[in-house]
């Protein structure tokens, strides 16, 4: 049985990665449209965001959007195959 | 942490999973529901004032220019308020997705290009007039049934594929029907769009999400 992985099982975590699961492989979310989508502050899903990006389960790209700078997160394949063995570890526990 | 403490956490944690995939898919897609409103009326008025414009042939109900106008100004409303709203949802995504959407999106007036230059040209060869409209309404039937039904095949889309599917029975029904009386298929097939905003509604599992369940 394949144990709870500690970096995704945290509420805010895995809810930032339920999020981005949820797009297309490949597509990112602005940071903002995250902050938005999970109603958290901002400074609480960047502290969240860097666990993840150490555990290389998230991308982080910062961009100029026009004038303005912008930051957009995704999933790397890791963190999506990481995603879906911690779905697989939860379903195992309810089996 | 014990077996049963386990146990119920693992529900509650892939309720809550489904729950933020279903919420995250929901706002950055378009509202179906506006989407069909929006289209059904477009439909209604665009068809019937070029059927005003039309019937009978020899003395219309509406002037020719009066019934185009009213079409145009019904389509061009359509198209911005749904570009506007598809933009607005889509806004802070980008990838992969926003160029197959944009390669999907720009098929539509290339497709409408080609069809109007075709039109063009069966109308400068002399093809009677109540043969053109059938061209007409069918050839933007078969455009947007279509490219719609391949789009919604790409994107995995209830919701499109239940639009695209109905303009091809419109489509289909109107090359059957005589004169200027096949506009009337077109205002018809807008009415099928409100229905369907309306099954949007109050079944949306009928009209909306996944064709087949997504990974996971």
């Amino acid at each position: 049985m394949d144990e709870l992985d500690p970096v995704i099982h945290v509420q805010a975590r895995l809810r930032i990665v339920s999020v981005l699961d949820a797009l297309e492989p490949g597509d990112s979310l602005a940071f903002t449209r995250l902050q938005d989508l999970l109603g958290t502050t901002s400074g609480n899903l960047a502290t969240h965001l860097r666990r993840l990006e150490e555990a290389d389960y998230v991308r982080i790209a910062k961009t100029i959007e026009g004038r303005s700078p912008a930051t957009f997160v995704a999933l790397t394949e890791t963190g999506r195959l990481a995603f879906a063995g911690y779905k697989r570890a939860l379903a195992a526990l309810l089996a | 942490m014990d077996h049963e403490t386990h146990d119920v956490d693992a529900a509650h944690l892939l309720r809550t999973i489904d729950a933020d995939r279903e919420r995250t898919q929901a706002s950055l897609a378009p509202d179906v529901r506006l989407l069909y409103s929006v289209w059904g009326v477009a439909w209604i008025i665009g068809f019937t004032a070029a059927f005003l414009g039309s019937y009978p042939w020899d003395a219309p109900i509406l002037p020719l220019w009066v019934a185009l106008v009213i079409a145009g100004a019904a389509l061009v409303a359509a198209i911005v308020i749904s570009a506007v709203h598809s933009a607005r949802r889509g806004s802070g995504m980008r990838g992969p997705s926003n160029v197959r959407g944009a390669i999907t999106g720009n098929a539509f007036p290339l497709a409408f290009l080609v069809l109007g230059a075709l039109g063009f040209r069966l109308a400068v060869a002399g093809t009677p007039p109540d043969a053109m409209l059938a061209y007409w309404v069918v050839g933007v039937c078969l455009v947007i049934g279509a490219l719609g039904i391949v789009g919604a095949a790409m994107w995995n889309d209830r919701g499109q594929l239940a639009f695209s599917a109905w303009v091809l029975v419109v489509g289909f029904v109107a090359a059957w029907i005589p004169g200027a009386f096949v506009l009337l298929a077109g205002a018809a097939g807008g009415l099928g769009f409100l229905a369907l905003g309306i099954l949007a509604a109050a079944r949306p599992r009928l009209v909306t999400g996944p064709i087949v369940p997504r990974h996971g």
